[in-house]
């Protein structure tokens, strides 16, 4: 009974899939990985009208992100805060959140909770990324991942600056 | 020596696929990869009559006006060879109606990040910047990139986004000197603030 529900959604899914595999990328974002896609969802969202999802084609892929790259100028010397709501659907690999510091030389501070994944099918739920910008940073990239199959779907991030009474999650990796 | 015998394979690779095919009307050339966001949309085939010379050449066409994003006919090969050169690229193409553009592309890719395991991007033009729009008599294109000490493997070929049809003929790759200026844009500044968070745009 339980392995026909698996077949069932399998195949709900590889439909959704057919139809929907043409959907351009939320506008400002990107969407990078071999075998991923990614579009708007006006069904399943945490606010307003709609959501975003990331999934796994039909014989899906590696790895899939949907991103955005921003100027790092008016973070410098700040603790910065990506924070979002993500909902997951028989994720087989994992999913994160992430948030990169890209300095002149390569990358400053990284994480993409992979301490913390998202696995499997869980309901919406929040989770954040701190890190602090140094003064030489020139870029911040920021996302959804997906490892394996399975679809996320994220909404209403923030990208926001904090005090020093948040902790970072990662450490940076400039000093 | 290896250089050259690459080069020549390339140059074979070109040959083939000039050569008149036994080849259904939907299938790649041989050696060509069929790819683009929505390469189902397009058609991309040899025209065995439709070359520059009259013998055979590959097109891309559009099924119908309303494809979507982009195809594009493609091949990737081994860096190996054009590493530290600046490599050109050079290709004839025409077209007929591409209402909105065609060009050809090249990226040279470098090894996969370990965070992500996408390939870094080393170098890049599609001719965005010069686009092959409307209906076009045959024409030659050049697309010159530096190859990077650090680069995998060089990714080229002729992209169509919407409806029309654009045809390619007479594909070749050199290695230039610093007198040959790279075509790649410089790069468009970075957006000052992450735009579309709650996904309310469309």
């Amino acid at each position: 009974m339980r392995n026909l529900a698996a077949v069932v959604l399998t195949l709900g899914l590889l439909a959704a899939s057919a139809v929907r595999a043409d959907e351009p990328p939320p506008r400002g974002w990107m969407l990078n990985g071999n075998g991923y896609q990614a579009g708007l969802d006006r069904q399943t969202k945490h606010g307003g009208v709609a959501s975003a999802f990331l999934r796994s084609g039909g014989e899906g892929g590696e790895f899939g992100t949907l991103m955005q790259m921003v100027d790092a100028t008016a973070y410098r010397g700040t603790r910065l805060r990506l924070a979002g709501y993500s909902r997951a659907a028989e994720v087989t690999g994992w999913a994160g959140f992430w948030l990169r510091v890209d300095g002149p030389a390569g990358v400053l501070a990284f994480d993409n909770m992979q301490s913390r994944p998202i696995r499997g099918t869980s309901p919406w739920k929040r989770d954040e990324i701190v890190l602090d910008v140094p003064p030489e940073a020139k870029a911040l990239a920021f996302g959804v991942l997906l490892a394996g199959r399975g679809q996320v779907w994220v909404d209403d991030l923030r990208l926001e600056t904090v005090g020093q009474d948040v902790a970072v999650t990662a450490p940076g990796q400039s000093r | 020596m290896q250089r050259r015998s690459l080069s020549l394979g390339l140059l074979a690779a070109s040959v083939a696929v000039l050569s008149p095919g036994v080849l259904g009307a939907q299938e790649a050339p041989k050696g060509w990869i069929q790819a683009g966001a929505n390469p189902g949309d397009y058609e991309m085939a040899v025209d065995p009559h439709g070359g520059r010379n009259g013998g055979a050449c590959a097109y891309i066409k559009a099924k119908t006006p309303e494809a979507r994003t982009f195809g594009t006919l493609m091949q990737t090969v081994d860096a190996a060879a054009y590493k530290g050169k600046r490599l050109r690229l050079t290709a004839w193409a025409k077209s007929a109606g591409v209402r909105s553009w065609a060009g050809l592309w090249m990226r040279i890719d470098g090894a996969a990040d370990p965070r992500n395991g996408l390939p870094a991007m080393l170098g890049f033009d599609n001719m965005q910047n010069r686009p092959i729009k409307g209906t076009t008599d045959w024409k030659r294109y050049e697309v010159v990139l530096d190859v990077p000490a650090e680069a995998v493997s060089v990714n080229f070929g002729i992209l169509l986004e919407g409806a029309g049809q654009a045809w390619l003929d007479g594909v070749a790759f050199d290695v230039v000197g610093p007198e040959v200026a790279v075509t790649q844009p410089k790069p468009s500044p970075l957006p000052k603030q992450p735009v579309n968070l709650d996904f309310e745009e469309h």
